[in-house]
Parts: C-alpha cells; structure tokens; sequence
C-alpha cells in the first residue's frame, strides 16, 4: 500500500512537471511557427515536447527506484527509521531458506513483531500528499499557466498552437486552414419592408435573418490581413481591411448556408476552420380566405353575389385581387385592395360583388373564382397566396334540378333510416324501454317533416318543377307533424296503453312507407328529368354552335372562331355534368326504363371532340359534319330520355296520374255546370235590371245618365295611355282595363246599374294593378323626360276615378231582386237542388284531390281550390232560394272562375310536365324534350324577364326588322344576346 | 302461354323461314358435276356435311368460276362455322351471277353470313380436350360460361348419342352470344321477336346458338337448354331434318335433360303446363295431331300451342315407356328415310297412329292431377344495360310490389332485418311470388336465421325450380346449416341457371366434396367477385 502511494504520487509529480516542460516547449514552437505548420517542423516541434517531457519525468520519478521487494521499507525509514531495519531483515529473513531452516521459529516471531508494528503506521503518516509541495512543482505549475496565458494573448501563439495540431490542413480549394479569425461581428439591416430596425450580434456563430437582410461583417484576423472574402452558399463577398485592424464587407442574404471567412496574409490565402451558419427566413406568402360563399353553389344569373373575403400576412400586404375564370376560359382579375408600403397591414377583410350575367356567363356556365393576395416583399417577392376556389354554378334548369334532386335524395335517405329505425325497433310493453325508445325515435318524425318541407320550399321556388310535388310534400310534411304530435300525446308524463301505441305505430309505420316509396318516385323522376333537362341545355348550345359556324364561313374571323371554340367548352362541360348525372341515377332509375348503356353519350362526347378538333385545325367541313352528328346524338339521348320518362312515369305515377286527369276531367265537368248556372242567373238579374231601370222616374234616369257619362271619361283617360309604349303584360292588363271600363259605360247606358256596378270593380281592380305595375317600373327606370312616371299617374287618375264611380253607381242602384218577376223567381227556385248537386259533386271531388289512390293527396290545392269554389256555390244556393239573381250571379261567376283557374293550373302542369325549362321553350317529359329538338332557340318574352323592360321593349322592337339576307342567323344571335 | 313455349314456336317460325332458305342452289355445271352439285346442296340441307364436303371439292376445283358453285361452298362454310371464307364465296356468287333467279333469297343469305361474321369476329374459341366441342364466345364476363357448358355439352353428347343412336361427327360448335341483339343479327329473329317471345336459343345450320344467361335479370335454365338445342341438333342428323316441328319438340323435351346423367326424367313439364294438359284432359280439349302438323306455330292460339308442346312431350314420353327408346330410333330412321312421322312411329311398333294415340290419352289420364293453386309463370326479364333492374314489375299485386320495393330499399342501405320486416308483409300479401321468397329469405340469412330462409324457400323452389335466386339462397342457408350434400344440389342448381352471381360459386367452393369442383368454383368465385367488386 505504501509502494502504491509512492508511485501514485511520483507518477502525479512526474505529470506535473512534464506539463510545465511540454507547455513551454510548445508555446516556444507555436510562436515560432505561426497559423500554419509545416508537417517537419510541426513532427520537430512534438518530438521537442516528448523529449522535454521525458527527461522531466524521468528526472521526477528518480526517488521511486529500489522501492521494490524489501526496498520498499525505505519508505519507512524517514518517519520510522527502525520499524525500517525490522521490516527489511524480515523480509531479508524470510527469503533466506537457510535462516528459516536454522531458526524457523525465530524467523516467524520477527515477522510477526513486524506485522504488528506496521498495523500501527498509515501510509499518510508516511508519505503524506504535502510533500508534493516542492518548488519544481510550483514552477512546472506556473510555467504551465504562464504558457497558456501567453498563448491566449498572443493571436500568433494561438494559431501556432492549432496549427501544431492540424499540420498543412487545407479546404477542398486548396486554401490552407489556418485560426485566423479571432472573431467575427456583424450588423443586420433588414429589408425595409419590414421595418425593424438593425442590429449587431457580436461573434457570430449561428445567424438567423430574413431573406433580403444587408450583413454587414467585420472579421478580426489573428494575422496580419490584407484582405478576405466572406462566403455563403457559394456567394463571395469581399472584406476589405477597415480601420482598427478588421476586415469589413457586406452582402445580402439569399440563401441560408455556412459562413466561411478567408482572409489573405502576404500572399497566401488562410480560411478560418470555425463552423459559422447562416439561415435565411424567407417571407411567408399572405394566408387568404373566401368566406362567404363558404361552398360551391349555384347562382342566379342576375343576382348579385356577395364574396368576402380575408388575408393576413406575417409582415404586410401590399394587394388584394379578385380572378374569376369563366367558363369560354377567360380569366378576369378585379383589384379589391391595395396597401401603401408604410402602411404594414397585417390582415384585411372586405366584400365584393359579382354578376355572372356581366361576365358573360349563361345558364349552366360555370365561375371559379379565387382570391390572390401579395405582400410586399420587394426582395424575393412579391409573395402570392391563394385562397381556395369556389365554383359558382348559373343557375340553369339542370342546376335547379340538381338541388331538387339532392334535397329528394336527402329526405328519402333520412325516411329510410326513419322506417328502418322502426321496424328493427318493436314497440316494447314496458315503460321504460317505450321511453327510452320515444326518446330516441321520437325526434325524428319532425326532423323527417322538417327535410320534407325544405324540399318542398325548394320546389315552390322552382318555376320547371311540378307544383302538385311541391303540395304533396308539404302535405307529407303536415301529416308528419301530426303523428309526431298524435305520438307525443301518446308519452305523457303516464304511457298510453299499448294497444294505443301499436295503433300509432302501425299507423306511422305505414305514412312513412307510403312517403318513402312517393319520394323514391319522386326522385326517379327528378333524376330523369335532370337529365333531360341537360339535354336540352346542351341542345341550345348546339344551335347557338351552329349559328356561329354559319357565321364563321361567311367571316372567318378569329372572334367569331373563338366564341365558338368557347360554346365546345360550354358543351362539354354539359356532356362532363350529363355523365355524372347518369351515373349517379344509379339505382334510383332502373335500367328497365333507362338503359344508359343505349344512350348515346359516348357518341355525343366523341362528336364534339371532333368538332373542337376540326375547328382548331380550321376544317369548317368537318366541324360542320360532327355538329351535325352531334345534332343527331342528341336527339336520340332526348328521344330516349323522353321514352324512359314515359315509361317511369307510367310505371310509377301511373295510377296517380290517371287519377289526376279523372279529377281534371271532373273539375272541366264542374266549371261547365257552374257556368251555365251562373249564365242563367245573369240573365235574371239583367231582366231584373231592365225592369228597375223601366221602372225609374226621371231623375233616376237623369242620374244614370251622368254616371255613363264618368265613365266615359273615365275610359278616355285610360285610351291616353299609349299602349305600344308598354310590355305585353301591361298592355293585357291595359286592354282589360278598357274593356271593362266600355262595360260600365254599355251598362249604364242600357239602364243596367247591376251589371256596371260589377263591372265597374273589376275596371278598378285592373286599373289598379297597371298603375301598380307602371309605377315600378317608373321607380325603377325613369324613362324619357320622365315618360313612365306620367304613365303612371295617369293609371292611378284612372284607377280613382273608377273608384269613385263605382261607388256612385251602388249608391244609385235599386234592389235588383225587388224586380225578379214571378216567372224569374221559379226559374231561380229550380235551379237551387241544380246549383246543390254541383256543390255535392265538388264536395265529392274534393275528396278525391284529399286522397289519391297511394294513400296520399293528390293535390292539396286542388282539394282548397274545390273547397273554396264549394263554398261560392253554397252562397249562391242560398242567393237563388232567396230570389237574388244578383248575389247568385257573383258566387256563381266567383266559383265557376276558381275551377277554371284550378283546369287551367292543372293543364299547364300536364303540359309543362315538371321538367319544362324556365325560358327554355322546352317541355318536361317525353313529347316535350322531343319536340323542343325542331323548335328554334325561345326568346323570352317580357313577362319572362325581370330586367329592364324598356330595353327589352327596344331589343324586341329592332328584332323585328328583317336582317340582311344570309345574316339572319348572326342578328338573331346577337339580339338573344342582348336579351340575355 | 308461358315465355318456353314462346322460344319454342319463335323457333319453329325461324327453322320454317330458314329451311326454307337453304336449297337455292341450281346446277349450272354440266352434266355429271351437276348432277353431283345438286346431291351436295341436298346433302347441306340434309346436314350430312361431311359427305357434301367430299362431293363439293372436287366440283368446285373444276368449276370455281360458277356462281352455284361458289354458293354450295359459301353455304358449306357457313355451315361449319367458317363465316368469313363463306363470306368471299357468297360475294363471289353474287358477282358471277348477278341476274340468278333467286337474287333476292342469295342477298339475304349473304347479309345474314355477313352480320354472322360481324357479330362473332371477336369472340374467344375453347376447345374440350379431345377437341370435339368447341364453344364460342364474347371476351369477358361470359368466359365464366365455358367449363360449365363444356360439362353439359359433352354430357348431352353422350347421353343422346345413346339414345337416339346417332353420333354427331363433330366438332360441335355451341355459340354464346352476350344480348339479344347479338342473336338477333345471326338469326332471322328481331330483338323484338327475342324479348317478346322468350326466345333465347336456337339450333341452326349445324350449330347450336344460345344467349348468355347475364342477358336476362334472373338468367335462365340455360344448360338444360343446350341440352335441349343439342336434341335439335342430333336429331337434325339423324332424320336428315326431315322430322316435323311437332316429333322434334317432343323428343327434345323428352331428352333435354339427359344431359345431366341419372335416370330419364320424362316429359317433366312444369307446373303450368301440367294444369293445361290436366283440363284438356278434363274437358275432352286435347288438339288433334293432325292439327299440330306441319307446324305448331300456325295454331290460333298461344294456348293452343302451349298445350301443343305438354301433348307432344307426354305422347313421346308414353311411347318411349311403352315401347322403348329402340322403337323411337327406328321410327326416326325411317323419317329420315322420308316416312311421315305418324306412319314412322306406327310402323315401328306395328300399329297405326291411332292406336298410338289412344294408348297415349290413356297415360294421360293416369297422370297425376296438378295442384289446386298452379304456380304463376315468371316472364323472362331481359335486362337493358348494365344498370340495376327492377324486379318488382314481375311481382303481381301493388300491395306485394310495394312492400317489396322498400325492401330493397332497405336491403340497399344496410338494414337488413328493416328489409325483412318489408320482405314479411309482401310475403304476406303474395306468398307464392318466388321473388319475394328469395328476398325475404335472404334477409333472413343475413339476420342470422338459416333455419327460417330454409323454411320460407323450401316450398317456394318446389313450385319454381328454375328461379336462381331460390335455389342460390336456398343453397346459401343450407351451407350455413351444415347440410352440404342438399347446399350442393341447391347451389349447382342455381349456378345451370345463372352462373354470373358470384355468391353460389363461393358457397360451392365451401360445400364441394370434389376437389376439381371446389377449385373450379374457387376461380370463379374470386374472378366473379373481382368482377363485381370492379
């Protein structure tokens, strides 16, 4: 243990002072040779060192030799100088066989005296570490520091010393690596956009800058440079040597990389070896949103649609724009807003509106629109960000379908899983389990009711979509409500009986599958008729197509080319939408009534990419071919969409429709009766009249007079109206006006104040709805030095002034009834059981519109309608039984024109078929798609259109003016245009 | 009249009009090579083709330039199946003579080797291992047809070879053709014709011509029915065509199911015409042979007819157990021989038509009576396109059709035991309808309840056999009871006659008791369900 110590601390001295030699030799040499080492002098300079530090440690472990073996008691003999002697004869003793043999005994209790004597000493008692604390130790420690601090303050001594280590290190470049650089400042500038101001980082290591940041560097070189360079990403830039001893340079960050620093000392190019980086940041683009619309959707071609929108950016926006690409490939760019530099806006938000019929878009034609925003980065900008884009859909027929068919599919989905929910669910006995069974299949009937009755508000704001669908769905949607509301009584605060709720059950088990099986039909339909529709759309584009190319082989210009190439685009877009439309009729329309394998849509698709082809290659012959073959594909796929609706119509709604024309049979049946009642009681009245007018004094007379005079002028005022200068439907109104002011007129002057009387109400009340009418459109288009507001007060004048003479005329009229002859009054009384019988084939009638042959309404308006004319005739029972041929007359015109609008809604659904396109002249099913094929494209009249009247009266009025021959294709396609 | 009967006189009006059509040829060759001309056209319109073939060559050799000549030839080819060389020697007829007295008649011929031509050129050939049946067919779903009717064509050659003691020299050719329209263009049948009628096979010009059972909704027996043409098409050889219409839809429905191995099966007329016969029986209404000859398609009535074809079958299945089929090979060698029929088959047991007659009715009459309720007849549903069909027009009943529209409805979207609540009230109000058996029963199957779809299907397969879908869910149900043996018979049912579901090849790959079969069923099961997965 004591050898141990005394090697320990002879090995720590030896260390020690081989430190101190080895540091002053290397620091000699470090000074000596400078930032970069030569392998010979560099090998001389550490054989130098090693040498030094063995002679130092071998001269520092001298006093460790003889300490082996028994000279390891010498150890002792400074503190212990006998326990020394004992200690070696013991060892001595002990390997001498002889002495152990002579006197063994004596050996072993010598040993043993000398173990117990040694069990007394520590070796820190002995060589204690103080005695390290010699003066060649201090000075070996000294010289050690010295060295270092030399070498620390000395730049040449510290990259002498690193050279030592990396002996003629040097890059890929041949540039010799060398610590040359002692440190290295920089001061950012950043880019003024950003608007921070600089600042310094001192000994730079890792830098982390925008893009576009000025770094100015100053290097601080352990040599004498002259110059350098500063290198980032393979960019060099010169440093130049600055006052105070630096190197000075500066450059802009592009990229990020590793910041490498050479310098020139003399002639030779030195590259610092420390690892420097760079980051460059670049400049995030603006984040932007189109809030508002949130989802693609469908637009009216004239309404104007809100866009919000909103961008943010990291530092500053700087534009705002709006692009809207249309659907002939257009891009339109609308700037929303711009931002001055200074002005560092961070987010914006706005609104902007867009007309798709201002951009050119027609029915079906598609926008997309996006919002781009740019900040201001002006050195690797400017940044763009995009929102998403929307795709804003013109509200066509086929879009409108499209919503009728996805609210239909909608509602039947949410029906099925209401009835399966039912059915997998039996009504349980316990109350519990019937709670916990309402209380989750309970809410659902209402919300079943609730999707029923948006569709059926989709549909009432659809003008091609049956109006009897819309009632039936409305009247689904009521009958829901009421067995939710018949099942909610049933779970009060104590359960019905059971026998109760099966009753319920089975009875809204058996509404809900008449429902779902009504909309499954429903939407088979909608779907047929969807794509009919699209059809047809396409079809109007094939006629606008083939207009153009008329037009294009008698002035081959490019516009003309290009508007035409933008009708293919439209066409194909359709054909695209046709496609997906019949794939997804799927199971809803079975093949056994619409094999799209017979449709020729592939046909279609290939012939109009013929036509596009040829008209990029400028082969008008052959663009005339495929438009014709297209001509004919589509009437085929119309011909056979039409035989489909046919026959799915038949198959689904074939006991319904024949139930409806029963009813519409029944109602023309009815009208027909009521009329020639209410002719009779005209009759009457009017001989009653005659008599009372007979019967008057003079005065009476005198007065009747007067008033056939007001009214005269009266009708005068309203023939000062220029009837040319109105659209078709204020002239209809204009002339009923006229007509029924003569009325007045005739009767007053033929003694009749009954029948003037009538007539003069209903004088006003189109009188009325001119001045209504005119006076819009005067608010709304002023018109020529105010034309149509001075039309306008002359209807009001007028509408007054039949007021006024209606009122005189019912206080100058007797009791006409006073006059009925005896003669008169049986006839009245015969035709009171006749007018009874009408009212009870019109009661029965009504039940028959309050349940059709499924089990459900078959029109809800018609039953109102029948019960509103019932009611009329009830009133003029009673007015014949009473003798009054006047009030019968009025119930009996009043019923008799209720069933005739009721025939005349009921025909027009007929015809129209639901899938009559709105201002598409073309019909709904069947015959209609087909015959819409030979009809030319329908100009809306004016009563279609909601725009500005005079202009379309003006449009209208030029059409009428024959074109120049062999152009009348282009004038008419231009005036559709301008209707549009 | 049920829509077999209908295929069965569409059939006769097309053998009559085509017959008809085949000995044009006039032998303007002279002497000896035209009398050897008109030996070979008879020989072609006999079907003895092998031996017009060894007369025609050398004729032609001597006279290619000869319009009749090349005529021969073109109809030789067509017979054997070489539509296109048949083709050029039919346009080279027609070159040569362009004034032939029976111009008309030749262009017809030619439009119909042309549109024969058109409508095969991409079909697939596979060839049995020996080579002698070939089937043909269009590339795609109907590769899944081959082996099966491979199986049925060379069963039927062996159980009729026995039978009727005529051996076709092969190869047989058997023809698949995807959709109506396709038979329709190598036929001189309309599309119209096809649906209307039910017609979906023939057996013409020395080659059977069948539709492939994806062309129908709910497919059809169509393997009994190659047994069937395959009767046609030995007995055509073994009477030289020379038998009435009446003796080949008798023999052919008496032998259509030999194919199948096992004991003869008789008459085996289903439900609706054994009603017919049982009344006319009853009523003294049988149809007199005399006016079922020459030709049943000229009886007033669709009835009459179908009565026509239960009389014919059940007379040649009371003369066969009375006298053996010995007795019906010799009656048909000597109508090939050129005997009438009825003198033939008299002759061949040594008595007089009537005689034959009596015995018949008296078989008749120890028939066993039909059940109250006959089973309504299922029309044919073709299918138009690959779109979904829907099945509930063939259900009678509004009530029935409702309930069974919202069950699959309900199917459709996952709520199976929903759709068996549906199933049940349709069930309810038409519980003979095989359609809504099927679907109720599996619903069932899908709730879990094998034992009730056994239950629901079991009388209904009794009554309709030849429904797939019954017998697929039967076999479905079955398997899942762990009855194999009665799944097997089930599902090879289902499989003869619609073999495109891929659900009955799965359920027989799991139930086979044969390796070849359940690997066989394996392949098509994965290539059917891929398909569908597609």
């Amino acid at each position: 243990m004591l050898r141990q110590r005394a090697l320990v601390q002879g090995a720590a001295r030896a260390l020690v002072l081989g430190l101190g030699a080895g540091a002053l030799v290397v620091t000699v040499a470090a000074r000596l040779t400078g930032p970069v080492a030569s392998w010979p002098f560099a090998l001389a300079a550490w054989a130098a060192t090693a040498v030094a530090l063995g002679i130092v440690g071998a001269w520092a472990l001298r006093g460790l030799r003889g300490v082996s073996g028994a000279g390891a008691a010498r150890l002792l003999a400074p503190a212990h100088a006998e326990l020394a002697s004992a200690a070696r004869s013991a060892v001595e003793f002990a390997g001498d066989a002889d002495t152990v043999a002579r006197a063994p005994g004596l050996v072993a209790a010598h040993a043993a005296r000398v173990r117990e004597s040694l069990a007394e000493v520590t070796p820190a008692s002995v060589l204690p570490w103080r005695a390290l604390l010699s003066r060649p130790l201090g000075a070996a420690v000294l010289a050690t520091l010295l060295c270092g601090a030399f070498a620390y303050a000395d730049p040449q001594t510290l990259a002498g010393a690193w050279a030592l280590s990396h002996p003629a290190s040097s890059d890929r470049e041949g540039t010799a690596l060398a610590a040359v650089v002692a440190s290295c400042d920089a001061r950012l500038i950043y880019p003024a956009y950003l608007g921070v101001a600089s600042t310094s980082v001192h000994d730079v290591t890792d830098l982390t800058v925008p893009v576009g940041t000025t770094v100015e560097l100053t290097v601080w070189p352990r040599v004498h440079a002259t110059s350098g360079t500063v290198e980032v990403a393979g960019r060099p830039a010169r440093l130049a040597r600055a006052t105070g001893g630096g190197l000075t340079g500066r450059f802009v960050v592009r990229e990020g990389g590793t910041l490498v620093l050479r310098v020139q000392e003399g002639q030779r190019w030195l590259r610092d070896p420390r690892v420097r980086t760079l980051r460059a940041v670049r400049d995030e683009p603006p984040r932007v949103a189109i809030t508002e619309p949130s989802e693609d959707r469908a637009i009216e071609a004239d309404a104007e649609i809100p866009i919000f929108w909103s961008a943010k950016d990291d530092v500053a926006l700087s534009e705002v724009e709006l692009i809207l690409k249309t659907a002939d490939g257009r891009e339109v760019r609308r700037r929303l807003d711009t931002f001055a530099t200074d002005e560092r806006r961070l987010g914006a938000s706005g609104m902007a509106t867009i007309v798709a019929s201002a951009l050119g878009a027609q029915p079906g034609d598609r926008i997309v629109l996006r919002v781009d925003a740019r900040d201001g980065d002006v050195v690797s900008g400017p940044n763009v960000g995009r929102s998403a884009e929307r795709t804003l859909t013109v509200a066509s027929d086929s879009t409108r379908h499209a919503e009728n068919v996805a609210g239909l599919k909608d509602a039947l989905d949410l029906a099925l899983a209401t009835l399966a929910d039912r059915l997998e669910s039996p009504l349980p006995e316990a109350e519990d389990a019937a709670r916990a069974r309402y209380a989750e299949l309970g809410p659902r009937t209402p919300m079943l009711a609730s999707t029923v009755e948006e569709v059926a508000f989709t549909l009432r704001g659809d003008a091609s979509a049956r109006r009897s669908d819309a009632s039936a769905l409305e009247a689904m949607s009521d009958r829901l409500r009421r067995s939710a509301a018949e099942e909610d009584r049933l779970h009060p605060t104590r359960l019905a009986a059971l026998a109760k709720r099966t009753e319920h059950e089975a009875a809204l088990v058996a509404e809900l599958e008449k429902d779902t099986l009504l909309l499954e039909d429903m939407l088979g339909r909608a779907r047929l008729e969807d794509a009919a529709a699209i059809t047809r759309e396409l079809e109007q584009i094939r006629q606008r197509m083939t207009s153009l190319l008329a037009e294009l082989r008698r002035n081959p210009d490019e516009q003309t080319r290009r508007s035409l190439l933008a009708e293919v685009a439209r066409a194909e877009l359709r054909m695209r939408e046709l496609a997906e439309r019949l794939a997804r009729m799927g199971t809803d329309v079975p093949s056994d009534f619409a094999n799209q394998d017979a449709l020729p849509a592939n046909e279609a698709q290939s012939s109009l990419e013929g036509l596009r082809e040829a008209l990029e290659s400028n082969d008008l012959d052959e663009a005339t071919r495929r438009l014709d073959a297209l001509a004919r594909d589509l009437e085929r796929m119309a011909s056979a969409l039409g035989s489909a609706q046919d026959g799915f119509t038949e198959s689904r709604f074939g006991p319904r429709e024949q139930a409806m024309a029963e009813a519409m049979d029944a109602v023309a049946g009815l009208e027909a009766e009521q009329r020639d009642l209410a002719q009779r009681s005209s009759e009457t009245r009017r001989r009653a009249a005659e008599r009372a007018a007979a019967g008057a004094d003079g005065e009476a007379g005198e007065a009747t007079r007067r008033l056939a005079e007001r009214a005269g002028t009266t009708r005068r005022a309203l023939d000062r109206l220029d009837r040319s200068r109105l659209d078709p439907g204020s002239q209809e109104t204009l002339d009923r006006a006229r007509q029924r002011a003569r009325d007045v007129e005739d009767a007053l002057r033929s003694g009749d104040l009954s029948e003037a009387s009538r007539m003069a109400m209903e004088a006003e009340r189109e009188a009325d709805d001119l001045a209504s009418s005119l006076g819009i459109e005067a608010e709304m288009f002023g018109g020529t030095d105010g034309q149509n507001g001075q039309r306008a007060r002359t209807a009001r004048d007028a509408t007054r002034g039949l007021a006024e003479l209606s009122r005189d005329i019912d206080e100058a009229t007797p009791r006409v009834s006073d006059f009925v002859d005896d003669g008169d009054r049986a006839a009245m009384r015969g035709d009171a059981p006749r007018q009874r019988h009408v009212r009870d084939a019109a009661g029965q009638l009504e039940q028959r519109f309050a349940n059709g042959p499924d089990g459900t309404p078959l029109s809800p308006e018609g039953e109102q309608a029948v019960r509103e004319a019932a009611q009329q005739m009830e009133q003029a029972e009673q007015a014949l039984g009473r003798g009054d041929p006047r009030e019968a007359a009025r119930a009996q015109d009043e019923a008799a024109r209720k069933l005739a609008e009721l025939r005349e809604q009921m025909e027009q659904e007929q015809q129209s078929g639901g899938g009559g396109g709105s201002g598409s002249g073309g019909g709904g099913g069947g015959d209609e798609s087909g015959r819409a094929f030979h009809e030319p494209v329908h100009i809306p009249g004016a009563e279609e259109f909601a725009g500005p009247a005079a202009r379309r009266r003006q449009v209208l009025d030029a059409m009428r003016d024959r074109a120049p021959a062999g152009w009348e294709d282009a004038v008419r396609r231009y005036y559709e245009g301008l209707l549009r | 009249m049920t829509p077999r009967h209908f295929a069965r006189l569409a059939r006769t009006l097309a053998l009559l009009s085509l017959s008809a059509s085949a000995s044009v040829a006039r032998a303007t060759p002279p002497g000896e090579d035209g009398r050897t001309l008109i030996r070979a056209s008879q020989l072609v319109s006999e079907l003895q083709l092998e031996e017009a073939a060894r007369l025609l060559g050398p004729v032609a050799a001597r006279h290619a330039g000869d319009a009749d000549v090349q005529f021969e030839q073109a109809m030789l080819r067509f017979h054997r199946g070489e539509y296109a060389t048949s083709l050029q020697a039919m346009d080279s007829a027609l070159a040569l003579d362009p004034r032939a007295p029976d111009l008309a008649q030749r262009r017809d011929l030619r439009e119909l080797i042309a549109s024969t031509k058109d409508a095969t050129a991409a079909f697939v050939e596979v060839r049995s291992a020996d080579g002698r049946f070939v089937v043909r067919y269009a590339p795609g779903p109907d590769a899944v047809l081959a082996p099966y009717a491979l199986e049925a064509l060379a069963g039927a050659d062996a159980g009729l070879s026995a039978a009727l003691g005529v051996r076709v020299p092969g190869p047989v050719r058997l023809e698949i053709y995807p959709t109506p329209r396709a038979l329709s263009r190598v036929s001189s049948l309309t599309v119209e014709d096809i649906e209307r009628t039910g017609t979906v096979a023939l057996c013409k010009w020395d080659r059977l011509m069948v539709t492939s059972p994806r062309a129908l909704v709910r497919g059809y027996p169509w393997m009994d029915t190659i047994g069937h043409e395959y009767v046609h098409l030995v007995l055509a050889r073994a009477s030289k065509d020379r038998a009435p219409v009446w003796l080949q839809e008798g023999v052919a429905k008496y032998l259509e199911a030999r194919w199948r191995g096992g004991p003869p099966r008789g008459a085996a007329l289903d439900p609706a015409a054994a009603a017919l016969l049982f009344n006319a029986v009853r009523d003294g209404h049988l149809l007199a042979f005399d006016r079922l000859h020459p030709s049943i398609a000229l009886l007033p009535s669709q009835e009459d007819a179908a009565l026509a074809f239960a009389q014919v079958a059940t007379f040649i299945e009371s003369f066969v157990s009375r006298y053996g089929e010995a007795k019906l090979r010799d009656a048909i060698s000597r109508v090939a021989a050129g005997v009438d029929a009825r003198v033939a088959l008299g002759a061949s047991v040594g008595k007089s038509f009537a005689q034959l007659e009596a015995d018949w009715k008296t078989d008749l009459r120890a028939r066993p009576s039909p059940p109250p309720d006959p089973p309504s007849v299922l029309a044919l549903h073709f299918r138009r396109g690959t779109g979904a069909a829907d099945e509930s027009l063939d259900v009678a009943g509004d009530q029935a059709r409702r309930h069974l529209r919202l069950g699959d409805l309900l199917w459709d979207r996952q709520r199976p035991r929903a759709a068996a609540a549906e199933y049940a009230k349709a069930h309810g109000a038409a519980p003979d309808d095989p359609i809504i058996a099927s679907r109720l029963a599996r619903a069932a199957l899908a709730g879990g309840d094998a034992q009730q779809a056994v239950d629901a299907l079991t009388p209904a397969v009794a009554r309709y056999p030849e429904h797939a879908p019954l017998q697929a869910v039967l076999g479905a149900a079955r398997l899942a009871l762990g009855d194999l043996p009665g799944a097997r018979e089930a599902l090879r049912e289902a499989l003869r006659i619609n073999p495109f579901d891929p659900a009955p090849h799965c359920d027989l790959a799991r139930a086979a008791d044969v390796e070849a079969e359940r690997a066989r069923e394996d392949g098509a099961c994965r290539a059917l369900g891929s398909a569908v997965a597609r």
